[in-house]
Formats: C-alpha cells, structure tokens, sequence
C-alpha cells in the first residue's frame, strides 16, 4: 500500500506576511564562505584553503515566537488552568503524542465571510453536509477564506473564526486536537476589536481560545493546503517540536493518505 | 501502534548544568527563551491588542506565549545537505524545506554500537559492519541507521556527554554506501568532538580531519540527525520513524520531532 503525504505546514520565512507586522520571524543565514572564521575560531591556525572548496559549514540564526508559522497551542496558551479551574493547564512538551496521529476531519467554511463567529450549528451542519460521525480524537481542520489569501497583507484579517460554542461542540465530543488555516482559531482580531469598541462585551474576547479553561484542547494555526483535502479518509500527523513549559510548539503537519 | 518519542526536549534552565567553559557551544542544545506568562506580560500582551484592561479578562489572565532565539541545529535536528557545502555529490546541495515529506518517513535499523566504541574517538568500520550484521536486518534504500553509541547514559551536566565517540569520513561514507539516507546518532554531534579534531588539526596539519564526517555528505548526499533520544525505547529493526523537520525557508537544519511508529 502506498503512503501519500501531503505538506498542512507553511514555510517560516521571511518577507511574506503571515503575522501582524513587527511579530514576524527573523531568519539570519551565515553561508559557507562566511563561516570559516567561525570555523578557524575552534581549529587554530585554519585557512579557507584548508577547507574543500575554501567552504566552511552553513547556518542559521533564528528569533522567532512559538506562534510563528505553523504551530500547535497547548492549553497552557490559552490560560494557567483548565477543566474549569481544576488542573493546571498542560504546556506543549506535555501533550500526548497519540492524539498527534489521528484520523482527519475537514470542515469547509471557506464561504463564511471574515470575522463571522462559527457556531455550533454551523459545525454540526458541515458534519451532517459531509457525511461525517464526529469521533473521539479526531482531528478537525477547518479550511476557512484565509486559506487563500496566505501570503498577502490581508491574511491577518481574513476568514472565520471559531466561536467558544462551536469550539466546545468538538471538545465536548471527545476532539482534543483542532486546526484552521487562517492566523488565529478566533475570529481575527481586527474583527473582534471593532465589536468590543461597540459592545463591550468581555465574552467576545479571544473565546475560542478560553474555551480551553473548560475542556483542555490543542489547536493549530496557519495550515496550508486544507482545500486540497477530502473531508476526510485521511490521518493527521502533527507532533510539535518539545519546547519545556512553553505554550505553543511549532509543528510539521502533514496529513497521510493510504493510497 | 505505539508511538516513541525520540527528541530531547528544549529546556533553557539547561544551561545551568552546563560546565562554564562549555556554556559557548550551547547553542546547538539550549534555547534562549523569553516566556510571557498569562496572569503577567501575557495579560499586558492581550489588553493592548484589544484595547481592554485586564478587569475584562478571565480571572485577569491573557495568554501564555514565547519569544526563541535558536540556532537551526538546536537539539534533536536533521541536517540539509547545504550544511555540509553548497554542492553535494557536484550539484546545489539541497536545503531543508527541498526534501521531500516522504524521504523523512522511511524504515529505522537501530545499530547497537554500545562497547564497540571509545569516547572521544572515531567509530571503526568494523564496529559499524559488526553492528549490522548484528542487528540482520536488510539495510533498504532511504532508510534511518540510528547509532547507539552509548551516550545515552550521562546529562547534560555530565562532561563525558561531551566526550562522545564521532564518525569519521570513511565511517560516514561507508553508511551512505549502504543506500541508508537518514544517519542518525544518539551523541551530541556526528563528527568526533571538536576539541579532538581541534587537537589533531593542530598537531598534524592534516586538512582531512576537519569535520570529516559532515564533509562526507559533500559526496553522497545524506541528511545527518544529531541528539537523538531514547534508542532504548526502539526494537532494533520492523519499525517507521517520521522525521518531519520544520519548514525553515532555505535553511540548512532545522529542528524536528523525531517520532519511532511501532507496530
């Protein structure tokens, strides 16, 4: 049987505008030619002529956030408790790896308009839209508009958000990891700051999010590749990188066909 | 199935067991970590991007969130080919994010070198053909040869974690011609420790004991995994490992959680 991968992470790079400005990653490269006082610096006495092409190593330097590029969110992100102020929320190196390699779900909400709150309805009518019995630990991505706009200024403010009811509808069922393509599993913020200014309504704050103070879960950002997908037959490998006591990790997600 | 995780986790308090001399070449195995706390700067973080105080937060707390300062080759990682040149076996060497998913998910062989090797000096040839013939299992194209060397017994803090048995050119060579693709080793670095060649580079002038194992992959191209963690956790052949390294744009490293999936 033949294994097909199919990459869900974005490249980290630098130039491309896949965060607010001034929080993205910065990428110092050192190439080969550059390093060799580096390298003469552990092996005294050496020349680039000692070296096979006057070529020492290349390297890289990088100031980044655990939320740049494709990262998972452990509850620990969203706040210091969870299972409703019950246990001390879980950092990233905590997170169990089998609920990291799982069947995947697909919820298309790419026709929701940007900043639109997803409900609980709005989640149950994909599932029934798709043909899809919602299992225990599976992994639901949600391909909203941002999907498409990856790489442009606008992406920030782009596609739908998950709401704190359509979050605890998945959790409720036993889901305990979650995904989006746009920047934040929330509405974006740009979106919720101009209804806070009208409303101030302190529930509207970042409630996808918080809803990891009831049921502790795990969530993705900036996915790639979610409208290549089926809704689902497919499974998700999405183990982040062990960060001690950090709340978010980032991650290569891929999903793996058993062609 | 059973997953094994096989990466060394990041931890900056890390540095404190390192002995001081040695604190400089930390980079490749601590991260530099500013943590945002969510009942602290993560409240400060959360007000100003919504414009709310923290009496509208949730028991007063924003979120928790982290700033890193890393080298690419922190902790369990994967080599790109343009670590070792900007050619490989005479055309552009490849980066991290050119390597394709399915080269990184391939059939593991865990070599068990453990008293066939001395600290601080190269691993033989012998000892490596020794140690696969020991194991049986067929070597398959693209596989993992993950090295046992042994190191798995001492900390950070420990200075014979330092003093790890190294691969040499002729041992690196001789694994890549084996077909395997992903050589992997349980030590700190792949190449005997830099204080060793450092010393013989000085005594004999000798151009070719310079990272000699990393050259290596110059001619043949392999991608080096360094400080893997707990082989003991593997059997020794019949399993996957799944490598999957972070998209680091064009970068020659980057780091990876390695994972062992055992039937």
């Amino acid at each position: 049987m033949a294994r097909r991968f199919v990459d869900l992470s974005i490249a980290i790079e630098m130039g491309v505008p896949s965060d607010p400005p001034g929080m993205e990653p910065v990428i110092e490269y050192t190439r080969h030619k550059e390093s060799v006082p580096a390298l003469a610096h552990f092996f005294e006495g050496l020349t680039a002529d000692d070296l096979p092409d006057g070529e020492g190593w290349a390297t890289e330097r990088v100031k980044l956030s655990t939320h740049n590029g494709t990262h998972m969110d452990a509850p620990y992100h969203f706040h210091s408790t969870t299972d409703h102020g019950r246990t001390r929320a879980p950092a990233i190196d905590e997170t169990p790896l089998e609920q990291c390699l799982a069947p995947g779900v697909k919820l298309d909400f790419r026709a929701l308009p940007d900043g639109y709150v997803a409900s609980a309805r709005d989640v149950e009518q994909e599932l029934e839209r798709i043909g899809h019995q919602l299992q225990p630990l599976d992994i639901v991505v949600v391909n909203t508009r941002a999907g498409e706009v990856f790489g442009q200024p606008k992406y920030i403010h782009a596609g739908c958000g998950m709401g704190r009811e359509a979050t605890l509808y998945l959790t409720e069922r036993g889901v305990r990891v979650v995904g989006t393509d746009a920047w934040s599993w929330d509405a974006p913020f740009s979106h919720t700051a101009k209804k806070w200014e009208a409303s101030r309504d302190p529930r509207i704050i970042w409630e996808g999010h918080k809803a990891g103070r009831e049921i502790p879960y795990w969530q993705m950002e900036k996915l790639a590749n979610l409208s290549t997908l089926p809704p689902f037959g497919f499974e998700i490998a999405c183990f982040p990188v062990k960060i001690k006591g950090a709340s978010a990790g980032w991650s290569r997600v891929v999903a793996i066909f058993q062609d | 199935m059973k997953l094994v995780d096989l990466t060394r986790p990041l931890d900056p308090q890390d540095i404190e067991k390192f002995p001081e001399k040695l604190r400089r070449a930390a980079a490749t195995m601590v991260p530099e970590i500013e943590y945002q706390r969510p009942g602290f700067e993560g409240a400060d973080a959360v007000c100003a991007n919504f414009g709310c105080t923290r009496e509208d937060l949730p028991d007063g707390e924003g979120w928790g969130a982290e700033r890193l300062h890393i080298n690419t080759h922190l902790g369990t990682h994967v080599d790109a080919p343009l670590h070792y040149g900007s050619t490989c076996e005479g055309k552009p060497a490849r980066t991290i994010t050119d390597i394709g998913l399915e080269e990184l998910y391939v059939d593991g062989i865990v070599l068990d070198l453990r008293g066939m090797v001395t600290p601080n000096e190269g691993i033989e040839v012998a000892a490596l053909e020794k140690a696969i013939a020991n194991n049986g299992a067929p070597i398959t194209p693209g596989c993992a040869l993950m090295l046992r060397t042994g190191q798995e017994q001492y900390d950070l803090g420990d200075p014979k974690y330092f003093q790890y048995p190294g691969m040499t050119r002729e041992g690196t060579l001789f694994l890549a011609d084996t077909g395997a693709k992903l050589l992997c080793t349980d030590a700190l670095g792949w190449d005997r420790p830099f204080p060793v060649i450092r010393r013989a580079f000085r005594d004999t002038k000798d151009r070719s004991t310079i990272w000699d194992g990393h050259f290596a992959g110059r001619e043949k191209e392999v991608f080096i995994v360094q400080q893997i963690h707990n082989l003991a956790g593997l059997p020794k052949s019949g399993f996957k490992v799944g490598f999957f390294p972070l998209p680091l744009a064009r970068c020659s490293a980057s780091p990876a959680r390695v994972v062992g999936f055992v039937e």
